[in-house]
């Protein structure tokens, strides 16, 4: 099968799957981390409001009160619901995971801690939402209940998708540089398939004219170094693989 | 010479061990619990009530009140060892020692053995011989709830009120509790690089120590500077508390408790403290893990409360000038 | 020499990549740094209002109490409180109607009001009614509600670095993408047009020559499918009807001795990949196994795997012949795949042994194909370039493959990254007949002594180790140099910066260094020492070297201070290991008239690695009982001893048996 290519179209494949690679790494990259610190920053607030919500329900506690005896923590939970536009809702819950007090939207099909049940502190981001919580221990030790705040996971979403959006155009858009740099391939090989295309063609004119001396070379001069030495060393041999050619015609006449 | 008491100590303990642990399983009857009490209940009875309440936990509370007196407690014993009750509550280190003796005593001075034993409000269970030295094993039939938290938390509980460089302490030499509580808070101190300056009370008249004495002693203390004075497990300057916390607050000098009447009720400024009803319900829980979980006793740790209630008497506070932190302002109970 | 690098075209080629890989990624970053920056803004303005409500009622509550607002106390461990959440918190204040402060945490009041007063920047979007950006801080207020004399509010200042300081290592990920691939795609580049150009136009000129001296009976025999191919093809057919009917020309061609360049990159990466996350990962794998501590364990499974190598490189060279150098690579990589998936799904601690050992059999068999390459593909001209090509490749490697490899897991994790190192092993496996290429041996397939990997038998080590003088080069420096390597740079430095709170990427960062420095310093100081002359001096200034860079942690072993030790280290080594092969073989004459050089060094190579693979579990024993930092000054002083005691012994030493033994 003949497919006619030249080197500068390899080598210009291979640049560009070298700026693909590049490019995809790294919009990849760039993806995934902007989610992890964007999921820290969010995290971090939740903290705040976990381990402020924590001191008063342990002071409650301190005081031997049970969880839904502490006075005003849906007062408390309230507020710090009201306090922040992106929170949701906010859950206080025993450790068998009902809900004891509540603050915000409550989703009853969406209890994060249950599945985080053993765990002194937990976070989730995903498609089903965003939550983090701590566990709170009484004053013997033991397992008191939890908390768990709920972020709007549609903003998380909506933001997460927009920051991909924009990364991923500029990725398509940074592709983009694989035309010229192909063209530019192009360019500093493009006198090498000039050149070989000549050779070629000097050989042929030599092989039709089994090697007559009046050939004239119409020999390119190439810049690039094997393809220089190459060429001056064809021109060298020119002569001798004329002469070759003239003898192996005549010997054929002869032999005829 | 093989120690034959010990083992023979040991041998009774593990042929008594069917009988230690709770009938878990056997569910015929709520469990009947015999409670030996110094002056009636308590908020500690009630946290222990309520414990036991909540947690479902069937009992029979047979009250038996010794109403400060010692002498009461043989008759109670001895009912005790008829009816063989599934488990005793014993109040106070004094009834405690009554109820199951040294742990290094002979068996003829244990009363109690065999049957488990709760105790609550017990101060220093290792200093007054209820319970063996760590690295010992613990007593077979002997568990409780201990109020005072341990020495290191509470000088941490005192820097983390004002910077300490001295303690004051006033003591009654007489009492053996008071004086092992002043050495364990020298040890304690110098490892944190503070100084105790002590001062036994000294006898009066009488052959008793001297409640007229405290000014003075106050006064002496207070010209070496310390940051504030010490108010230990001491029956004496219990009794004369008040008298103590108005000599400090004219000399300037605020008082810290272990104990919670003395801020709740004196006019101590600060403490750190084991509510009542906190102990109450460590001991209802201690009762919970051997009567329904089936530990036995000596798998139940003696311990104190995991958190413990940082309290401040207001008043006294701004009258000093000695303003509480802030960082301890979210946790701290304050006493107006 | 330059002149001619930039005329040639592959060099143009590599710019240009260059500098599209340059603008591509620039592009790319910046976008990501802009659009991202306003979204973290906003959520640490969320954060400092909730903060400087907290300050603001804990404060309330405080006056409410009756405590005066002059006369709260504990006002900075507040401060301090907030900041173990976050570092970048710069301050904390209480400043009254007046601008006076009232109370000044974290900076002091002057510093805090130079902030306050300096002009906000343009509003930002994200910014709360009550704050601004001043002076690079994102400034929070709030009024207190109790303070009934004094109008006061409570001030909280974030360092704007805050947002900064994840942007920033994601800047510094994506330049070490940018410098992999710059690296990668010279050595793509350089290869593409060195088989496909060079190699060619050197085939032809074989072929022109014998032309042009009038005999027929060769022609080009690799003919490729592009224009050279082409003219190629044309002067085939001219060459064949020259040499008539009777004879039939022979085709030749060169070997792709450049491919061993990519193959020994291939092998190497694929094991460097995990090399930050490795002594966590093992720590995490054996804990637990009993009777063994875990932090010893560690030692013996990064060793295990030197250890292999050590012993399996000699017997995969007395196979060489046999089995010839493709299906040597072949299995070596298919060894080495499996190795690391096993590696990658290993439960315990001798799962892991297991699999780090038949990761070391892959190893040594792949490098003894890859030598054997080399070895049979040149002359002795060529012989050293060639070598040369494949270290090339291995220091390459040791660059990138650390440096990707912290990337990666940080995003994927560890165990995956064992995965992925998989996978390029078992690339290499697949590409290996693209880069060894069919052609036969250049130089035929007879193999003298010297020309595929050397065999070593018990008389050949007997013979070359009794020589004192290589005794002292081989213990002394060479295999020290190689216990440093693996006793320091693999197991104390990612273990000491994880405990140091760095995250996978920057222990990958700070490896890379190693081999940048050694890539970069290499050749200057291979010119240096020949210059000099003095190898063995080199050598010892080498090890010396290497070991005050390892004693800096006396000072305490920060970020800093290892960085400049694995910098230390690489200069160290680069200086040192060159200069180590040319000691050798100056004071082992006699040995190497008996048995070849090849072989002699192959007595060296065992002896350093076998040392080097104690390495680690000497290494994990001893910072077990003295701690990480202590065991580098440890590693550092003996390195330093070691050097300085080579200096001193080996001038009088050569005096005393250097004719009898070198010559």
């Amino acid at each position: 099968m003949h497919i006619r290519t030249n080197l500068a179209a390899k080598m210009g494949m291979a640049v560009a799957m070298i700026i693909l690679l590049a490019v995809v790494a790294t919009t990849l990259l760039n993806a995934l981390r902007f989610d992890q610190i964007y999921s820290q920053f969010i995290q971090r607030r939740l903290d705040v409001i976990l381990a402020d919500i924590r001191r008063d329900v342990v002071v409650g506690l301190d005081l031997g009160l049970p969880l839904n005896g502490i006075e005003n923590l849906p007062a408390i939970l309230a507020r710090h619901e009201r306090g922040d536009s992106e929170i949701v809702s906010i859950t206080v819950h025993d450790c068998q995971g009902s809900p004891v007090a509540t603050a915000g939207l409550v989703d009853a099909s969406f209890s994060p801690w249950m599945s985080f049940s053993g765990q002194e502190s937990w976070q989730l981001f995903s498609t089903a939402g965003v939550a983090a919580g701590r566990r709170v221990h009484d004053a013997f030790g033991q397992c008191a209940g939890g908390i768990s705040v709920s972020y709007d996971a549609a903003e998380y979403r909506a933001t997460l998708a927009r920051t991909n959006r924009l990364l991923f155009g500029a990725g398509g858009l940074a592709l983009l540089v694989i035309i010229p740099a192909m063209l530019a391939i192009h360019a500093i090989f493009r006198r090498r398939k000039a050149v070989f295309a000549a050779l070629e063609a000097d050989v042929d004119r030599l092989i039709l004219a089994r090697g007559a001396d009046d050939v004239p070379d119409r020999l390119e001069h190439s810049d690039t170094d094997p393809d220089k030495a190459l060429v001056e060393s064809y021109r060298h041999a020119r002569l001798a693989l004329a002469h070759g050619l003239r003898g192996a015609a005549d010997g054929g006449k002869s032999a005829s | 010479m093989i120690a034959r008491r010990p083992f023979l100590t040991g041998v009774g303990a593990a042929l008594a061990m069917p009988f230690l642990a709770g009938r878990a399983g056997a569910a015929a009857g709520p469990f009947r619990i015999h409670m030996l009490l110094w002056r009636g209940e308590t908020e500690v009875e009630q946290g222990f009530r309520a414990y036991l309440a909540e947690h479902q936990v069937p009992a029979e509370l047979m009250v038996r009140d010794c109403n400060r007196d010692l002498g009461r407690l043989p008759d109670f014993l001895a009912e005790i060892r008829r009816e063989r009750p599934d488990l005793v509550y014993s109040w106070g280190t004094g009834i405690t020692l009554g109820t199951v003796g040294r742990w290094d005593a002979p068996a003829e001075a244990q009363p109690i053995r065999d049957i488990p034993v709760v105790f609550a409000l017990v101060s220093a269970p290792v200093a007054t011989g209820i319970a063996p030295p760590g690295g010992q094993a613990p007593r077979a039939n002997v568990t409780g709830a201990v109020h005072v938290p341990p020495i290191p938390v509470q000088i941490a509980a005192m820097q983390a009120y004002l910077p300490l460089r001295r303690i004051a302490v006033i003591f009654n030499p007489a009492e053996a509790n008071s004086v092992s509580n002043v050495a364990e808070l020298r040890a304690a101190a110098s490892a944190v690089g503070v100084e105790v300056l002590q001062a036994p009370v000294p006898n009066g008249p009488d052959g008793r120590p001297d409640p007229a004495s405290i000014p003075r002693l106050v006064a002496e203390l207070a010209r070496q500077s310390p940051q504030l004075l010490y108010i230990g497990p001491d029956n004496f300057v219990g009794n004369h508390r008040d008298e103590l916390t108005a000599a400090g607050i004219a000399h300037g000098l605020p008082c810290f408790t272990a104990t919670e009447l003395e801020v709740r009720q004196g006019d101590a400024m600060f403490g750190l403290v084991s509510r009542y009803d906190m102990v109450g319900r460590l001991a209802a829980l201690k009762v919970k893990q051997i009567l329904v979980d089936g530990l036995v006793p000596s798998a139940v740790p003696i311990e104190t409360l995991d958190r413990f209630s940082f309290v401040i008497r207001l008043p006294v506070a701004l009258r000093l000038g000695l303003y509480p932190p802030l960082p301890i302002l979210d946790y701290a109970e304050i006493i107006r | 020499m330059s002149a001619r690098l930039t005329r040639n075209a592959a060099f143009r080629a590599v710019l240009v990549t260059s500098l599209a890989l340059l603008l591509a990624l620039g592009f790319i970053s910046y976008t990501a740094l802009t659009e991202t920056r306003a979204v973290l803004l906003a959520q640490l303005a969320q954060k400092a209002g909730l903060e400087v409500d907290q300050t603001a009622r804990r404060v309330d509550h405080a006056l409410e109490l009756g405590i005066p607002l002059q006369g709260i106390v504990g006002f900075d461990r507040l401060f301090l409180g907030l900041q173990e959440t976050d570092a970048e918190i710069a301050f904390l204040a209480i400043v009254a109607g007046d601008g006076s402060m009232l109370h000044a945490a974290g900076l002091d009041g002057a510093g805090i009001a130079a902030v306050l007063d300096a002009p906000p920047r343009e509003t930002e979007a994200g910014l709360g009614p009550d704050q601004s950006m001043r002076a690079g801080h994102l400034v929070t207020r709030q009024a207190l509600s109790n303070s009934r004399s004094v109008q006061a509010d409570v001030v909280l200042g974030y360092r704007e670095s805050a947002i900064d300081r994840p942007l920033r290592d994601n800047l510094l990920d994506v330049l070490i993408i940018l410098l992999a691939v710059l690296l990668l795609s010279f050595e793509v580049l350089l290869l593409l047009f060195t088989v496909h150009a060079v190699l060619p136009a050197r085939t032809a000129l074989r072929v022109l020559r014998n032309v042009a001296h009038g005999t027929f009976n060769l022609v080009h025999g690799q003919i490729l499918r592009d224009e050279m191919g082409r003219a190629m093809a044309r002067l085939n057919q001219a060459v064949r009807i020259a040499a008539g009917r009777n004879m039939k020309p022979e085709e030749i061609s060169e070997p792709r001795v450049i491919g061993v360049r990519l193959l020994a990159f291939l092998f190497v990466f694929a094991e460097e990949l995990a090399r930050p996350i490795m002594p966590a990962f093992f720590r995490q794998v054996a804990a637990g196994a009993d009777g063994v501590p875990t932090d010893a364990a560690i030692g013996w499974v990064l060793g295990v795997h030197m250890l292999t190598v050590a012993l399996v490189m000699p017997l995969a060279s007395l196979y060489y012949e046999r089995i010839g150098r493709r299906r040597m690579y072949v299995a070596g990589a298919l060894l080495a795949t499996a190795g690391l998936v096993g590696t990658g799904l290993a439960q315990g601690l001798w799962d892991l042994i297991a699999w780090r050992a038949l990761s070391g059999c892959g190893y040594a068999i792949t490098f003894t194909a890859c030598q054997g390459f080399v070895l049979e593909n040149t002359d002795r001209s060529k012989r050293s370039q060639g070598i040369a090509m494949m270290v090339g490749g291995i220091m390459l490697a040791d660059i990138c493959g650390p440096a990707i490899g912290g990337v990666l897991a940080g995003q994927i994790g560890a165990r995956p990254t064992f995965l992925a190192g998989a996978c390029m092993a078992l690339l290499a496996a697949l590409l290996v007949s693209v880069l060894m290429g069919r052609a036969p041996p250049r130089f035929g397939p007879r193999i003298a002594a010297g020309d595929a990997p050397a065999r070593i038998g018990w008389t050949t080590i007997a013979e070359t180790l009794r020589n004192p003088l290589l005794l002292l080069v081989l213990f002394l420096i060479a295999a020290p140099a190689k216990f440093l390597l693996s006793g320091y740079l693999y197991f104390l430095v990612p273990m000491r910066l994880s405990e140091t709170g760095s995250d996978v990427a920057e222990i990958g960062r700070v490896l890379m260094v190693y081999g940048l420095v050694a890539l970069l310093l290499g050749p200057v100081f291979a010119r240096l020492a020949d210059r000099m002359g003095r190898h063995a001096l080199v050598a010892g200034a080498g090890g010396m070297i290497a070991g005050l860079g390892l004693s800096l942690a006396v000072f305490g072993a920060g970020l800093p201070v290892m960085l400049a030790g694995v910098a230390m280290l690489g200069i160290g080594q680069a200086l040192s290991i060159p200069a180590q092969v040319s000691a050798a073989i100056d004071v082992s004459g006699a040995a190497i008239r008996h048995h070849g050089q090849g072989a002699v060094m192959a007595v060296m190579r065992l002896v350093e690695r076998l040392v080097g693979g104690v390495g680690p579990i000497i290494t994990a024993t001893l910072a077990h009982h003295i701690g990480l930092e202590q065991a580098m000054v440890v590693l550092g002083i003996a390195s330093l001893a070691m050097g300085s005691l080579f200096l001193l012994l080996f001038p009088p030493l050569m005096r005393l048996y250097g004719k009898e033994i070198a010559t």
